[in-house]
Formats: C-alpha cells, structure tokens, sequence
C-alpha cells in the first residue's frame, strides 16, 4: 500500500511540473527551422487514409551540422462508439535536440521537452462538424503551402464550426485565438510589451464554399486579423461582415483605442478553389491583405496593396488505368502512382502591418527586440527569420516556393482529394465506396525550391520602422491637400525584385508496415534529406551551404 | 541513310542544347552586392540607420522612395561595430546610401549620400562630437 502512495506522489509531482512548465502559447523552440512537424509537409505522402487513427512513432535524426534530434509522437483519436461523432483527439510529442534551448525543469530531463500538437475535442458528421481546441487549421486545398492560415505555424486554440447549407453551399466559422490578451487594452502596443504583458492576437476567419457540382468548390473568405482583446463582439457576431465593419468604423470614431482600432485590425480576403475527381484536381487560393481596406473601397493607397497566391495540381495514375486495359501487375504499379506540383508566391509588405516592415502576421514576435543589452545574434536572427513563425505562408513576405513530388502508396484510392475539411467536402467523401489495404506501403520523392526577397525582416521593432516622410519631416504633406496628417507611401508592392537567399530541398520518403498483429500494425519509415542553401545568390558574395539530414521512425499504428 | 538522318538529329539536338544553355545564361541574374561595415569611434552608444534611394521607383528625385535600411542592433556600444549589407540589381551601376545616426535622435548627424558600387566594403566610424569625413577622402 505505502508502495502505490509514494509513486502516486511522484505522478502528482510529474503532472504539476509538466503544468508549471508547459508555456502554451511558446512555439520558439518548436517554431524552428529545426522543427519535427515539418514532417507534416510531406503532402500525400502524409495525408492519412479514413483507415489509421492512432499512431505512435519513435523518430532519430541526424544531419551533417551537427544537429541531432531524437523524438517521438503519439496521436490518439478517440471515439467511442456509445457517442456516435463525437471524438477526443490528442498529440504528444516529446523531443530533445541539440538546436532546441531548454530550461527549468527539463534540465532535469536532460533536455527531453513534452509539449503537445493537436488536441482537441470535436463533433463531426455528414451535415455539421464542430471542433474546439488546439488545431492544425489550413485555409485552402493546397497540398504544401496555405496563404492565410498554414498547419506548419503549428497547433492553435481555434473553434471551428462547419455546416453544410445545402448541396451547392456549405460554411465555415473559425475563431481562432492566436495568442490570449494579456493586461489592459492600450493602443500603444510598446507600453504593454514594456510592462512585459503582451497584447492578443485573433484571426476570426468566415467562408462560404460554393460548389456548382459536386466536383468543383469555389470558395470566398472573408477574415480579420485584430489585436486586443480577443473576444471581440464585432467580430464574434457570425453574420456582420467584416469588411463592411470595418467600414463602418470611420463613423464610430470613438472607438480608437478600444478593440476595434484600424490600426490593430487587418483585413484579408480571399478566393481559393478545388476541381477535380477520380484522380485529377487542380486547386489555388489568393489573398488580398489590406490594413485598412482603402484598396478593396479603391480609395487612395494609405498602404501598398498586397497580394499573394498559390496554384497548384495533382495526378494519379489510376485515373489513366481505369480507362487504359493494362496487365495486371503494371495496374497495380502505375495506378497507385501520383505527381504533384505547387507554385506559391507572396508579394512585399504581406502580413505586415505598416508599409514597412512592421509584422504582426507571426505566431510569436521576436520579444528580445527591446532588450537593449542583449541584442541579438546572427544565429538567433537566422533561425527566427527563416521558415514556420508567420501564420500563413511558411515563407512569409516577398518569397515564393515551387514543389513538385512523385510517389507511390498502394491505398492511394482512399487518399482524400482535399485537405481544409470542408463540410461539402466530408459530405460526399462519405459516399465514396473506400478500399481496404492489407499491407502500406509508401514513397515519395520531393523536390522544392524556394527564394527569399529583401525587405522581410521580421525583428526589426517598429520604433526603427517608421516611414521615412513621418520620420523626417513633419511638416510634410505628400499629397498637397493641406493636411499633414494623411501622409502616404508611394511604395507597391512587388515580387522578389531582388533575392537575398535562395534553396533547394531534395528528399526522399518511405515508409512500409512490417508486422500486423491484431489490429496492431508496426512500420518503418525514413527519411534522406539534403538541403542547399545559397545566400545573397547572383553576387560576388554569394555563398552554398549544404546540409544532409537523415532521420528515421518506428511507428506502431492502430 | 536512316543512320545518317539519325546523325543530323543528334547533332541538331545538341546545337539546340548548347543554345539553350547560352540563352539560359545570359538569362541569368546578377546583382550588385556591397558591405558597410560601421564603427562606433564615440564614448557614447549611438543609433544608427541607413537611407538608400531607390532610383526604380520614381522618375523624378522627388518620387523616389527612400528605402530605410534598419541594423539589427538597436544600439552600436562605444568601440563597437556593425554591418549592413546592400543588394540591389545589376543594371543599376550605383546606388546612393547615407548613414544617419545620433545618441537619441537617429537623424542628428549624417554622412550624407555617398556612392556605393558593386564590391564596395566601406569602412565607416561613427563619432557624434564631430563632423563626419570619409576615412577614403
């Protein structure tokens, strides 16, 4: 008896530690480069069959810059059968890395960190589905890269509520909390972050999907990104539309200061679509990010207009073997084949504020800017600059990123042809007549490349950002109608007019189940990464570094 | 004949890659790249930023926008330095640059604008009791 007591203790004493520790809101150690959830990237090759719910996977890897990483996940997806559509889901992982910076109590740990991905409790049937937590949420059907709302930025605490309207129009709320408000509301956002309280950040997202045929889905969002207070009446109310309320606030001028200024909310539309059937699709988003909506009122550009879109296609082979007669073992090889290519590009200025490059667009800002003392380092500007801490596009402002893969998996039949979770989208899925495999196995080959451009530079603080007509002179007026106060840039937007780095990603996937016990199925799976890197390209100082990354997983799914 | 069809083929293929790889790189991109590096000579922690004109955005001087160019250090400590380095693209062969700084105010002084050329690793110190000189000059 006394035995069970003190290991009750030790369970107590581990849970309110992990407690302690577990900063929700922090993605800086998880929002890197370094990251085991760019995993998640890999496109079909990771999109899971209606068939494996759980996993659990125990992941090495070592790479040629002396960074190692050994991890591990588990996702559970419960559904218990008495509560039909309800389900439970959760992801724990837990890794220790030599890039990853620890402390507290996971010295104790030697480093091994627990944080969690998903975790979210949801409703889901033919006609509703309805999810609160923390979610991997994507905005478009695109396979690598979503503009307004990527998966890679990692998990956040969102509800999402998706119906279908009738066959031709279903809908999609989402209110997602990017980070809780903290302390008083103030206007001026350097108080608050001087106080050492930081100030919340929403994205409430509003789409329609319409689809004409089942197979063609047209999809118009409209979506605020505000700062403040994160329960926002003007935002919550699920029918205003938020341009229009935006709009409205030129007249509701005592407003400013409370949580619905212009200068915290950021307003972005969108169109994305997704066609295709039995095999093929093609799918696309574009974004149009305006602060103060004056380009979408056409009125005078206060703020450069800035855009940014993302295109892309998919084959695979059964859709030319269920119309060509082959042998049968060429069937099974060439009609579980698929190609995929995507192009994604983001213009200059995008999810920044101002018309410089005051970003707000991230998960998490860089808080030691206004650490004199401590300035900050090369390395640290590397890693944080590079990939994964703005909300949408992984790249962020002025890049753009090409992918193409060719793979093989034999459950390629029931591999969905979406990826946002649509409600229309679950709708038919449902219909669809799915094949069970004994056995999975799966490849992909992957290349990618991307550019970076100039002017992205996410740390630098505001108070450094200031436009140049505001910083000099204020007695300026730019426009000649006799107020000083409505000075405004002449700067456009632009794409990659000048390219400070550049990459190249090759890598290649495989994964196989090896032993089925019951339901029980154990896989391998592994990884062979290898990364150029080429900064300041086309200069006399230009410069490749090459990286080799190799990691592999035992996985036990059921 | 059939093989000397073939011949002709292949040697036609082959022209047709050399043009294309020569088109390719004339094609190809360049830009100009130079580094300035800056010192602070002053007993004082100065602030400082970079002002570049950007000749492609405008047709008249007045048009032009003035790119800031922010350091990643808020402050440069006395007897320390900083870097900042400027791309810009090829077909422009200069580009004009000033540095401003001052103790609280970043604009109290400035070197004024100054040339930079491809290659350029210009050496600037930084002292807020004097006028500014080029060390080149």
């Amino acid at each position: 008896m006394e035995i069970k007591e003190v290991n009750l203790k030790i369970v107590y004493l581990i849970l309110i530690i992990f407690l302690i520790n577990f900063n929700l809101f922090s993605i800086l150690e998880v929002n890197d480069y370094y990251d085991i959830n760019l995993i998640e990237k890999s496109g079909i090759f990771r999109y899971e069959t209606f068939q494996r719910y759980n996993s659990s996977t125990t992941i090495g890897l070592l790479s040629t810059d002396y960074f190692h990483e050994f991890a591990g996940r588990m996702v559970l997806t419960i559904m218990p059968p008495e509560l039909y559509g309800f389900m439970i889901k959760s992801e724990a992982i837990f890794s220790r890395s030599t890039k990853r910076e620890y402390g507290g109590e996971f010295e104790k740990t030697n480093g091994l960190i627990l944080y969690y991905g998903e975790a979210y409790l949801g409703f889901r049937n033919k006609y509703f589905t309805a999810k609160l937590g923390f979610q991997n949420l994507v905005s478009s059907d695109a396979i690598y890269n979503h503009l307004l709302l990527d998966d890679y930025s990692g998990p956040f605490f969102a509800l999402k509520l998706s119906f279908i309207i009738t066959r031709f129009v279903d809908v999609d709320l989402i209110y997602n909390f990017i980070r809780p408000h903290q302390g008083e509301w103030s206007s001026n956002l350097t108080t608050i972050y001087e106080k050492s309280s930081l100030y919340g950040k929403s994205l409430f997202i509003r789409k329609v999907n319409i689809r004409p045929l089942p197979w063609i889905r047209l999809g118009f969002s409209d979506s605020v990104y505000f700062l403040g207070e994160n329960m926002n009446i003007w935002f919550l109310n699920p029918f205003s539309v938020y341009f229009v309320t935006l709009a409205l606030e030129k007249f509701f001028v005592e407003k400013y200061g409370s949580a619905l200024n212009t200068g915290s909310s950021d307003l972005k539309v969108g169109f994305d679509f997704n066609i295709g059937f039995k095999g093929w699709r093609v799918y696309g988003e574009l974004m149009v990010d305006d602060s103060e909506a004056f380009f979408l009122m056409f009125r005078y550009p206060i703020f450069p207009n800035r855009v940014g879109f993302v295109i892309g296609g998919e084959l695979r082979g059964y859709l030319f073997s269920n119309y060509i007669k082959l042998p049968k073992y060429f069937n099974f090889i060439f009609g579980n084949m698929y190609i995929n290519m995507e192009y994604g590009v983001v213009s200059k200025y995008t999810y920044s504020r101002d018309d410089n490059n005051n970003y707000e667009y991230v998960r998490q800002e860089y808080q030691n800017k206004y650490y004199t003392t401590a300035p900050v380092s090369q390395e640290e500007l590397n890693r944080i600059q590079r990939v994964g801490n703005f909300i949408g596009f992984m790249y962020g402002s002025n890049s753009d990123c090409f992918d193409i893969a060719i793979g093989w998996r034999n459950d390629l039949v029931d591999v969905r042809g979406y990826a946002a979770e649509y409600q229309g989208d679950i709708y038919f899925d449902s219909f669809k007549n799915k094949k069970i495999v004994d056995r999975l196995f799966k490849f992909q080959i992957h290349y990618r490349h991307y550019r970076l451009g100039d002017e992205r530079n996410i740390l630098t603080p505001f108070y450094m950002n200031e436009h140049y007509y505001f910083d000099l002179d204020q007695d300026l007026d730019s426009d000649g109608d006799g107020n000083k106060t409505n000075d405004h840039s002449n700067r456009e937007t632009e794409f990659l007019r000048i390219i400070l780095e550049e990459g190249n990603q090759l890598d290649f996937h495989i994964y196989s189940d090896i032993i089925r016990i019951s339901r029980f199925i154990i896989g391998i799976e592994s990884k062979f990464n290898f990364i150029w890197t080429t900064f300041h390209p086309y200069t006399w100082k230009e410069e490749t570094n090459f990286t080799f990354r190799w990691e592999i997983g035992l996985s036990i799914i059921w | 004949m059939k093989e000397v069809k073939i011949k002709q083929v292949k040697i036609k293929f082959f022209i047709f890659i050399i043009i294309f790889f020569i088109f390719l790189n004339s094609c190809a991109l360049k830009y100009n790249y130079a580094i300035v590096k800056i010192y602070n000579n002053s007993s004082v922690s100065l602030r400082y930023k970079g002002l570049l004109i950007d000749e492609q955005s405008g047709s008249n001087p007045g048009e032009m926008i003035i790119k800031v160019i922010s350091p990643n250090k808020e402050r440069i400590y006395a007897n320390e330095s900083d870097s900042i380095d400027i791309t810009w693209a090829s077909f422009q062969e200069n580009v004009f640059l000033n540095i401003t700084w001052g103790t609280s105010n970043v604009y109290a002084t400035s070197t004024g604008f100054f040339t930079l050329k491809d290659g350029d690793i210009i050496k600037l110190s930084l002292d807020s009791t004097s006028d500014f000189h080029f060390p080149n000059n």
